[in-house]
């Protein structure tokens, strides 16, 4: 048996002992203490997502087009039942808005059926809510963006969907304010 | 050009002018001879006849008379046949006269004479009828007196006048055949003056050429002794020089024929080793035919290869599909978790146990993204490794068939390398056997260099005694010239 057939054996065997011990313990009792938290890629530049603000994650949905003047409204697509508007998040995020290659992931907010579109879909992670701080900069790129975490060697800023889907709700419906879920 | 001619040309011509010459000479002098000569017979044979037929007449005229006066006085018949007989004589020399005188005052002289007999001898035959008569002998001699006397004195003098003239015209023949003769010998003197003239002029002329030529030739035979015996000094050093030569070069002969031995031994050792050469190449030929067989068989299983190694990609290509669908599952589930994690996320507290649950199958499923991007990473370095072994193995491929046609070449070049062996042992030999021949060659040459050493040598003595010959060559020369110039050879 080679080197490489030992190694993937012992990692065959821990992933089992991790499984099984995930049900052999008991539930962590500090679980509210921590944060779920979804790391995209919008463009090229790595966000996150809260999961408590999304209502659904989707990958290479259909998307139909529709004839509008905003840009960022890439179309609508069904979602359990009842169509919703897309949104494009780097559009949103006041990035220029792509033509040529279309989102692929897509995220359903919890507050509002809406659909925000963007590249790519790094990892869900876990951290704890003390590793979030508030975000000094304020610029036009980042006015979504209230909070980041430390992920890895860099800082990943935390996208705002409330603050989106409050910039959406104005664009289409001036004065109205986010339904929270 | 008299001055081409030979020696020979110039005597011959010399002595053939003298001849012409002397012929000449004696054609003058046989002609004034025979001028003389018939002069002389003129003289002779018709004036000194016509004087002395003269003289006989006159003497028969004084027969007749004295037969005629001894029958007047003895009546003596006998006397008278006597003076008939005088006549008939003296008629015959008349005729005779007058058949000898050609010019015409002589025939007329002759025919006075003849005249004046004819009245003497009427006178006679007159007075001796009278004698026959009974005449007195005084009267026969008045008429003896008067008319034979005068008529006999007629005679006589007409016989003088003929003789007086013959003997003129003799003396006038024998001077004018005197001076014939005078110029006839005055003619042979001036010939025979000439002819000594001429041939003192050809002598002096003869002897000047001849000498002048003889003096050059001798000049140029002394001046070719002198060249002689300098070409026989030389001849001799030169010989001398040549039998040194050839003594060094029977030495370097000697030489070349112990290096000729050695290079025969070279040459043979030279087949010899060709021979081994040519037993190996032909060993090597067989060695790169296996080697050859060795390489197709190597060609087919790189082929194999080849062909496991496309199989083992398409393989790990299809392995890829396949992970393509674990890793799209893998992802499916992570997004089923995620969303199952916001649904129990949702459902509050009781959601929590499903949350748990979510989250252990989304780490699942992310490990198993994990694994699968490792797979992937696996399969991507396995189809790497397949492309970069399949790329080697045809460029392998590749260089066993390169190699398999340099091993045809490599055969073809044993199989040239064999003949040319082949040709190399046959040549060898043959420079061994043309050695050889080149050997004996060089003895035979070594001989002959020996042979003209010994020439060279016995021409170097010949060369003394030709140098001796010319050195008595321009003595003698010197001599000559001595004896043809004095005053050159002074």
């Amino acid at each position: 048996m080679s080197g490489a057939d030992m190694l993937a054996t012992d990692r065959g065997a821990e992933l089992r002992r991790a499984f099984d011990r995930s049900f052999a313990e008991a539930p962590r009792s500090d679980v509210t203490s921590l944060e779920d938290l979804l790391e995209i890629t919008v463009g090229v530049t790595p966000y996150a997502l809260r999961i408590t603000e999304v209502a659904g994650l989707f990958v290479d949905r259909k998307i139909t087009p529709l004839p509008t003047t905003v840009p960022e409204l890439l179309g609508i697509t069904g979602f359990r039942g009842s169509i919703l508007p897309v949104y494009d998040l780097a559009g949103m995020l006041a990035y220029p808005v792509a033509t040529a290659t279309k989102p692929r992931w897509l995220a359903i907010a919890a507050a509002l059926p809406v659909g925000l579109a963007f590249e790519g879909f790094d990892r869900h992670q876990r951290i704890p809510r003390d590793a979030i701080v508030p975000q000094v900069r304020r610029d036009s790129q980042v006015r979504h963006v209230c909070e980041v975490f430390r992920s890895g060697e860099r800082m990943r800023p935390i996208i705002s969907v409330a603050s989106i889907l409050e910039a959406i709700t104005s664009r289409v419906r001036p004065g109205a304010s986010v339904r929270k879920r | 050009m008299a001055r081409h001619w030979t020696f020979g040309q110039k005597v011959g011509a010399s002595f053939a002018l003298l001849v012409a010459l002397a012929i000449v000479m004696g054609l003058v002098a046989f002609l004034a001879l025979r001028t003389v000569v018939s002069s002389k017979d003129r003289v002779i044979d018709i004036d000194a006849q016509l004087l002395i037929g003269a003289q006989h007449l006159h003497a028969l005229r004084e027969s007749k008379g004295s037969s005629a006066r001894e029958f007047l006085l003895t009546r003596d018949e006998q006397a008278l046949g006597t003076m008939q007989q005088a006549r008939a004589d003296v008629v015959m020399v008349l005729a005779q006269l007058k058949r000898n005188v050609s010019d015409e005052d002589g025939q007329r002289l002759v025919e006075a004479i003849i005249e004046a007999e004819t009245a003497n001898q009427r006178a006679i035959d007159d007075v001796v009828a009278l004698r026959r008569t009974n005449v007195s002998l005084d009267e026969v001699v008045r008429a003896f007196e008067n008319r034979i006397d005068p008529t006999r004195d007629r005679l006589d003098a007409a016989i003088r006048t003929f003789v007086s003239r013959e003997e003129q015209r003799l003396q006038g023949a024998k001077q004018a055949s005197t001076e014939t003769a005078s110029l006839a010998t005055m003619v042979v003197a001036v010939l025979v003056a000439i002819v000594l003239l001429c041939a003192i002029a050809t002598g002096v002329v003869l002897t000047k050429t001849l000498g002048r030529q003889i003096g050059t030739a001798v000049g140029q035979v002394q001046s070719s002794s002198a060249e002689l015996q300098a070409a026989a000094t030389q001849q001799a050093t030169g010989a001398k020089e040549q039998a040194t030569a050839m003594s060094e070069i029977a030495t370097t002969i000697s030489e070349l024929l112990a290096t000729s031995r050695q290079i025969t031994e070279s040459a043979r050792r030279v087949a010899q080793i060709a021979e081994e050469t040519a037993a190996a190449a032909r060993s090597g030929d067989d060695t790169v035919d296996h080697a050859h067989e060795s390489i197709a068989a190597i060609r087919r299983q790189v082929d194999l290869v080849v062909s496991h190694m496309l199989e083992l990609g398409k393989k790990s290509q299809q392995i890829g599909t396949v992970l393509e669908i674990v890793s799209e599952l893998a992802e499916q589930t992570n997004i089923l978790a995620i969303n199952a994690t916001i649904e129990a996320a949702g459902a509050g507290e009781t959601g929590k146990r499903f949350g748990v649950v979510a989250d252990e199958i989304r780490k699942l499923a992310d490990r198993v993204a994990g694994s699968t991007k490792e797979i992937r990473g696996l399969i991507e370095d396995i189809r790497s490794a397949v492309n970069t072994t399949v790329m080697a193995t045809e460029t392998g491929s590749k260089a066993v068939d390169t190699g398999s046609k340099q091993f045809a070449y490599v055969t073809a070049s044993f199989k040239r390398i064999v003949g040319l062996v082949t040709t190399t042992t046959e040549a060898a030999r043959e420079i061994e056997l043309s050695i050889k021949q080149q050997m004996s060659a060089i003895e035979q040459v070594n001989v002959a260099i020996a042979n003209i050493a010994q020439a060279s040598k016995e021409t170097e003595a010949s060369t003394g005694q030709t140098q001796q010959t010319a050195s008595q060559l321009a003595f003698l020369s010197k001599d000559l010239l001595r004896v043809i110039r004095p005053e050159a050879a002074a």
